[in-house]
């Protein structure tokens, strides 16, 4: 065998023996930590909003435009079309990965 | 677009299932490239390649499309050179001591099934860039550009320590065939 071959030998196979569920098991972690970061960033910054700005008068302002939009003809297509889309988008990628 | 080249894209839109998928296709192949880097250190192999997953998790939205493998290559050769940084290099050469030992003398060469035990020594005494250089390019089956994107060296110096790694690998089994004649 010269050394070219020698060298072209594929590496040994290296069993699992749960390398991958550790691996997962420290995305979840992961993601768990990134999750929490996130609550914790919104309800600083909500209690910090709620102090600092005029949420009541805001709070009413946005009231009034729900009420404006619920009684559009166009919004509601707008969106129940949005809906539909990501409805769509989901089951599609979902479906393309089960075929793998 | 290959198999994993999709469900990079599909762990980019945040979906863990298919980051799982990934870590079972690509590790075992991934923590050999990693053995062989750190001298056949099982267990800094494991970790090195744990921490390049980790890290391919959370920059998955960087991968584009191409070698996906060479993509990890690339960051498990980052966190080797940390960890080589980190350890001083020295105690990194040291490590064969501590695990399994491809690096001791020169190997029993009536035994036929020592081959590959002969190629992991001499490996061994390689400088890491030869070794990673060669691995890429023969037993990883990586083209010589996706080898020189993984290693973030220019074409021109990768093929250099790949011949200057045959080169010595020739030299150190004649020596030892010829250790074995005799």
């Amino acid at each position: 065998m010269n050394l070219d071959e020698m060298l072209s030998q594929p590496l040994p196979d290296v069993p699992d023996n749960g390398f991958s569920a550790r691996v997962m098991a420290r995305v979840e972690q992961q993601e768990r930590y990134k999750l929490v970061q996130i609550i914790l960033i919104s309800v600083v910054a909500a209690a910090l909003a709620s102090l600092l700005l005029p949420i009541r008068a805001m709070v009413g302002d946005f009231a009034a435009g729900l009420i404006v939009m619920s009684n559009s003809a166009s919004f509601a297509i707008a969106a129940a079309v949005i809906a539909l889309t990501f409805l769509i988008d989901r089951l599609w990628s979902e479906r393309s990965l089960l075929q793998f | 677009m290959s198999e994993s080249e999709w469900l990079a894209l599909e762990a980019a839109k945040g979906d863990p299932a298919a980051f799982g998928r990934l870590v079972r296709q690509h590790q075992s192949r991934l923590r050999g490239f990693l053995l062989r880097l750190t001298k056949g250190s099982g267990a800094l192999a494991d970790d090195l390649a744990q921490d390049t997953f980790i890290e391919a998790y959370k920059k998955i939205g960087q991968f584009n499309s191409g070698n996906f493998f060479g993509w990890l290559c690339a960051i498990a050769w980052s966190k080797f050179l940390m960890e080589a940084r980190k350890r001083k290099l020295d105690s990194l050469e040291a490590l064969s001591e501590a695990g399994t030992d491809f690096a001791d003398d020169a190997p029993e060469p009536e035994n036929a099934s020592l081959i590959k035990h002969d190629l992991e020594s001499a490996m061994a005494q390689l400088a890491p860039m030869q070794r990673a250089a060669l691995t890429l390019c023969f037993a990883l089956g990586l083209s010589n550009e996706e080898a020189a994107v993984s290693l973030n060296i220019p074409l021109g110096t990768l093929k250099s320590h790949v011949n200057r790694g045959r080169a010595r690998l020739e030299i150190l089994l004649g020596d030892w065939r010829k250790v074995a004649v005799s």
